[in-house]
């Protein structure tokens, strides 16, 4: 869904009247609430190659009160400044464990130390392991297990330790 | 030989499930370049979900620790093209044997896989630490059963037997040289004699993916190492591993 799109669904929604569309395609999720003059679309990026960047621009309505009505994605906003990313090195397959019948390198909740592996990322048939470079604890896992990833795509939310 | 990283030891063990494995457990005490050969395997691996078949000290199953210093993750694929190279000077100088490359790093000869690879690194943060190459290179096998219709081995090309350690030896000192080129060589020159040596490079081929199977020619690889191909019709396309297979 290019741009042209997202706007084009904005004005359509503004018109019809209806309080709140939401839609998936291609792996993005839109969501547009009308309030009495505001819009809003909410991009959550589900694990998809489709780089969701476009309708958050595509948003220049979205409003400081409206954005507390976001969906638990894009909730603890505040709070994540003190988190930390585990970003993606390279254009891959992420993989949560060494092998289908392995268990998972971490799980939400997990202390991790430096070094740690916490995840596995196979580039046309390279595998990478890819340790953690903080001690911290594993707050959230933002890509499935077995989708692809890009580069420098956050991978995890950690809190340091 | 002189400065030799690959193959300066060489460790021989009778059995192990997977030299990967094996290398990836006693990393911390093998040095740099260090090869582990295996009489047998009993769960080599192939690519991640599939398993490496091979018939007991017919074969090399070895594998190779790599520190290379300051490689970034980007730069990842250059270990596979290297690899890759090394295992066709090989067969080249050593037996006169013209193999090819199916993209990103099956070895043919004549069509059919005589070598598989399986690269493992480990990453901090965007830098390579270390490096675990392992190959499979058929060597005296000559029956592959029918589960591997598409299997050749050094001995069904040449038509005679091999020392599989000699042979295992003069691989090294090929992956050696490539490797220490790789250090020091511009990642453009070892593209282009990558690419070079790739079945389909140039030249129109079968493929097949989830839309169907259509011709082709490979132009070029991307930093990742993803598929750059081009239809007769002057349509580009950008493939991962796993959207894109060849129809041999």
């Amino acid at each position: 869904m290019d741009l042209k799109e997202i706007q084009d669904l904005i004005k359509f929604v503004a018109k019809s009247g209806v309080n709140e569309v939401e839609l998936e395609t291609d792996g993005v999720k839109i969501v547009i609430k009308t309030g009495a003059t505001k819009i809003e679309t909410i991009a959550v990026q589900a694990p998809a190659p489709v780089i969701a960047a476009a309708p958050v621009a595509a948003a220049p309505a979205v409003a400081a009160p409206a954005q507390a009505a976001a969906t638990p994605a894009a909730a603890p906003a505040a709070d994540t400044s003190k988190y930390v990313e585990i970003k993606s090195p390279m254009v891959g397959t992420f993989y949560r464990r060494p092998s289908p019948d392995k268990d998972l390198f971490v799980n939400i909740g997990d202390d991790i130390k430096k070094g740690d592996v916490v995840c596995m990322i196979e580039a046309m048939k390279l595998f990478n392991e890819i340790e953690s470079e903080i001690n911290g604890r594993i707050v959230k896992v933002l890509v499935d297990d077995a989708t692809p990833v890009e580069y420098d795509q956050p991978l995890f939310l950690v809190e340091p330790a | 030989m002189l400065n030799q990283i690959i193959g300066r030891n060489v460790i021989y063990i009778s059995k192990t499930e997977s030299t990967n494995s094996f290398v990836k457990e006693q990393q911390g005490s093998l040095p740099n370049g260090t090869c582990v050969f295996a009489g047998e395997q009993t769960a080599g691996r192939g690519q991640q979900h599939t398993r490496w078949n091979s018939e007991k000290s017919k074969n090399i199953t070895a594998s190779v620790k790599l520190e290379p210093g300051k490689m970034e993750a980007e730069q990842q694929f250059k270990l596979n093209m290297s690899v890759s190279l090394g295992i066709l000077d090989y067969l080249q100088e050593q037996h006169g044997i013209q193999g090819r490359i199916k993209w990103p790093n099956d070895i043919l000869v004549n069509g059919r896989k005589i070598c598989g690879i399986l690269i493992e690194n480990t990453l901090s943060g965007s830098r390579v630490q270390s490096s675990v190459i392992g190959f499979g290179m058929n060597i005296n096998q000559t029956d592959f059963g029918d589960n591997l219709p598409n299997a050749t081995s050094l001995a069904l090309v040449c038509g005679r037997i091999f020392d599989v350690k000699e042979e295992l030896r003069l691989l090294l000192e090929c992956l050696d040289i490539r490797y220490r080129q790789l250090l020091v060589v511009p990642t453009k020159v070892l593209e282009e004699q990558y690419l070079r040596n790739v079945y389909g490079f140039d030249t129109l081929v079968e493929m097949r993916t989830e839309g169907g199977s259509f011709h082709a020619k490979i132009t070029g690889i991307d930093t990742w190492g993803r598929l750059k191909t081009e239809k007769p019709d002057g349509t580009s396309g950008l493939y991962d591993i796993k959207q894109v297979q060849f129809v041999l």
